[in-house]
């Protein structure tokens, strides 16, 4: 029941995408979204779907999963469309009962579609090329800065890194504990929500026991190897910018600043 | 009457990149008395097996029959019919101890009766038989947290919990992993004598081939997703081939009886018991 | 100074409250370096206890324990006692803390702050030592059972770890994953002298060992050789453990009134014995 729920959305592959520094990746999404919400005119936003179509074919990932990655919110993409159609006064084109849809409802309708789906789709395509582990790695590494003020950015990094691992565990034991239940006639299916809801008690009861079991577990485990918080530790994989790095930050600027000047022109 | 699997087929999670045929085309029949052990490597399929017996898992293709009633019927008459049929199987899970979830051992046994509808008066006597048949005092633990008890003890709570459903087909998965040997030997003669005393037909998968050659009458092995070979389990030991190929390992006397009988002693290398193989050595020794 | 001294060891948990227990009671013994010891007990006997007291991860109630000399109640030189002594738990799940092998193996290492280049080195030694460098990139949800714990004695020796303590580390696995963890460790027990300190329910394991202890009610009732310690099969029997069957056949055919030799432990043994006594 739980087997078909995708874990994680690495898609691993060996793309310039995927071997560029993570934190430089996610410098450069956090940038591109700011574009996606600053700019609102056609050329430039002609100009950013095809920049985020060249990324898909260059990363590798097969059109068709990142069109998956929409299908959760196609609903929410598809509602603010139609809002938009009406709640905007302007040219006529025709009527739906009493509402009018506007030229201008159109237009801003699309516009908001296609930067939900930008959105979407260039987030994603961050997480099909990173290893949730460089993931958790570049935020910690990013984070850090902010530790002066108190930020505690290696131990949200360590829980993130046993969150990810534990996660294909959790599910196996939750799908066994479903069926040990079933097998004992428990009903998860029908009956009102509140009846439903009364009935998860007998999976979420040994789910949370066996949960806590293995926190303990691990905390010895990670005691007897030594572990004892961030200070004076040292990582494996450094972090080290490469040329290819350096180059996409390089050209970035330059696309984004033509995007800037050609809107402002 | 019999549970009946005919040409069972599933797969592992279709049209995903890790989609893979977890059983194929699986025939198997488990005669009511029987006693029958499922043997093979981990991943040959032996868990996906035996979740299909009671419907946990439905089969892409083919059909499971319990006492004639295809349990995954799907229309609206066969529906209640199959119901009915799958609660003839009872399931003990590996570990079952972690599903155990109420306040009292007693509530927790009562669960699978209450969802199968029964009064309370009914549910407390199921309760209070169940606990006998796994060896714990009804008076002593009935108002006991389960989580207060041992490991071995939880196992039984859990195996209770089964039985108050009163199912005429009891599965179980590894039911003695992870215990000491004496937990281990306690909970198997416990199964045996739900099978002599109270006529429960077990179907148990198992990697210890000394409990398979101890209690089992009959013997599946499972291979890659394929039902390998079925038989007695002095049949199944006999075919050094089919071992070798599946990779299980004769029980240890066996082992040591023919290392002796390839030293030249004249033992009895069917044995596949160690009391069966000590018979054999005091013959030959001529011992008493 | 052995490697490993316990003397008097005494744990009471929840000291003062009503669920008091005392898991351990004047628990003494001595580890040689590179020696192989098996601890037997039936479950709850405090052999899980006795080991975590073993690298620091608890402390006496009462009695003292030191490893290499060092004394696991002083704060400062628990971590290298810790170093020192490498555990592998019972659950091969609950172990593995990174999502991917290798950089599982490096967690000791870093949390040593260990040189990058130092580390590196360290992991590709320690998993080609259990045999795992072909699965270095993989998640560990996607390892056997005995993969999983070949990894966890890779991420223990990847910290220069000089014993290696096995928690019922074969428990939870199938038969060969069972296979796949004892040959390891022993292959590392005699190419690398590691000592080795295996808790286990399985006697063709402890059979294997230089030395037995077994535990009973928190306490240590007997130690000595495996041959010893199984020739009284009865008296494991009490104690809710069996012996290797081997040793079962032998004392069995002993009760017959034939003569065999007292140091029989593996089929190899029985087999030997019994040639010996047949006439052609």
């Amino acid at each position: 029941m739980l087997n078909n729920i995708m874990i994680g959305q690495y898609f691993p592959g060996d793309s310039f995408l995927h071997r560029m520094d993570a934190r430089v990746k996610i410098l450069l999404l956090l940038i591109l979204l700011m574009e996606v919400f600053v700019f609102t005119s056609a050329p430039v936003y002609s100009a950013l779907i095809v920049l985020t179509l060249a990324l898909i074919l260059f990363s590798g990932v097969p059109l068709r999963m990142v069109l998956r990655s929409l299908k959760p919110l196609w609903w929410i993409i598809l509602f603010t469309f139609v809002l938009h159609l009406f709640s905007h006064p302007g040219k006529e084109l025709c009527r739906v009962w009493q509402f009018a849809i506007t030229q201008e409802g159109v237009a801003q309708g699309t516009l908001i579609s296609v930067r939900l789906m930008l959105l979407i789709v260039l987030s994603t395509l961050l997480t099909f090329t990173t290893s949730p582990l460089k993931l958790t790695d570049a935020l910690e590494s990013l984070l850090s800065p902010f530790k002066k003020v108190g930020l505690p950015a290696h131990e949200l990094a360590m829980m993130m890194t046993i969150a990810l691992r534990f996660i294909p565990t959790l599910i196996s034991e939750t799908d066994k504990i479903m069926k040990a239940q079933q097998s004992r006639g428990a009903d998860f299916v029908t009956g009102s929500v509140l009846s439903r809801l009364k009935n998860m008690v007998p999976i979420l009861v040994p789910l949370f026991l066996s949960a806590f079991r293995r926190a303990d577990d691990l905390a010895m485990a990670m005691e007897a190897r030594c572990y004892r918080g961030g200070a004076g530790r040292t990582r494996m994989k450094e972090m080290k910018l490469a040329r290819l790095d350096y180059i996409s930050l390089v050209v970035f600027a330059v696309l984004s600043l033509g995007l800037g000047v050609g809107f402002y022109r | 009457m019999s549970i009946e699997l005919r040409n069972v087929k599933y797969i592992y999670m279709p049209k995903t990149p890790y989609e893979r045929i977890a059983l194929d085309d699986v025939n198997l029949t488990i005669e009511e008395g029987s006693f029958t052990a499922i043997a093979g490597h981990t991943g040959s399929g032996k868990s996906t097996l035996v979740q299909h017996l009671n419907g946990l898992l439905q089969p892409a293709a083919g059909e499971v029959l319990v006492d004639g009633v295809n349990i995954n019927a799907g229309d609206k008459e066969g529906r209640i019919k199959a119901w009915h049929a799958r609660q003839q199987v009872g399931m003990v899970f590996q570990y079952a101890e972690t599903q155990l979830f109420e306040e009292t051992i007693a509530q927790d046994i009562a669960f699978g009766p209450r969802n199968q509808g029964l009064d309370e008066n009914e549910v407390g006597e199921r309760v209070r038989q169940a606990m006998e048949l796994v060896g714990l005092d009804y008076q002593k633990f009935r108002d006991m947290s389960p989580f207060a008890l041992s490991g071995g003890q939880m196992r039984r709570v859990a195996m209770a919990g089964v039985l108050a459903m009163r199912p005429k087909y009891l599965v179980l998965d590894e039911p003695a992993a992870g215990l000491d040997p004496r937990g281990r030997d306690e909970l198997m003669a416990e199964i045996q004598r739900l099978h002599k005393k109270w006529k429960l037909t077990i179907v148990f998968v198992s990697h210890s081939m000394e409990d398979i050659a101890k209690m089992a009458d009959k013997m599946v092995v499972m291979q890659g997703g394929k039902l390998r070979a079925a038989g007695s389990p002095a049949e199944i030991f006999a075919q050094d081939d089919l071992l070798q190929e599946t990779g299980l390992e004769k029980p240890q006397i066996m082992q040591i009886l023919a290392q002796l009988q390839q030293a030249g002693l004249p033992v009895d290398t069917r044995a596949i018991t160690p009391e069966a193989g000590l018979r054999s050595l005091r013959e030959v020794f001529h011992l008493c | 100074m052995s490697f490993i001294e316990a003397e008097n060891l005494t744990h009471v948990y929840g000291q003062g409250s009503e669920q008091e227990f005392t898991a351990l009671q004047g628990v003494s013994f001595h580890i040689e370096a590179g020696e192989f010891v098996a601890i037997l007990g039936a479950n709850g006997s405090g052999k899980s206890t006795l080991a975590r007291h073993l690298n620091g991860l608890l402390l006496p109630t009462s009695g003292v324990c030191r490893v290499a000399g060092m004394d696991t109640r002083k704060p400062q030189e628990v971590w290298q006692i810790r170093r020192q002594v490498g555990m592998v738990f019972q659950n091969p799940d609950n172990q593995l803390i990174a999502g991917v092998v290798e950089d599982d193996v490096a967690f000791g290492p870093e949390n040593l702050g260990m040189e990058p280049a130092k580390i590196r080195a360290q992991v590709k030694m320690a998993l080609q030592a259990v045999g795992m460098e072909e699965f270095r990139k993989f998640a560990p949800h996607l390892l056997s059972g005995g993969q999983k714990q070949r990894v966890a004695i890779a991420g223990a020796l990847a910290m220069d770890t000089k014993c290696l303590i096995l928690d019922e580390a074969t428990a939870m696995l199938d038969p060969q994953g069972r296979r796949e963890v004892m040959d390891t460790v022993e292959r590392l027990h005699q190419q690398r002298g590691l000592t080795l300190l295996c808790i286990t329910h399985f006697m063709d394991e402890a059979a294997r060992a230089d030395r037995v202890l077994v535990m009973e009610h928190g306490r240590l009732v007997q130690q000595g050789p495996p041959a010893e310690i199984f020739a009284d099969a009865p008296k494991l029997h009490r104690l809710g453990l069996a012996v290797p069957l081997a040793v079962e056949i032998a004392w069995h055919l002993r009760q017959g009134g034939m003569q065999l030799p007292k140091d029989i432990l593996t089929n190899d043994d029985l087999v030997a014995a019994l040639e010996a006594r047949y006439v052609h």
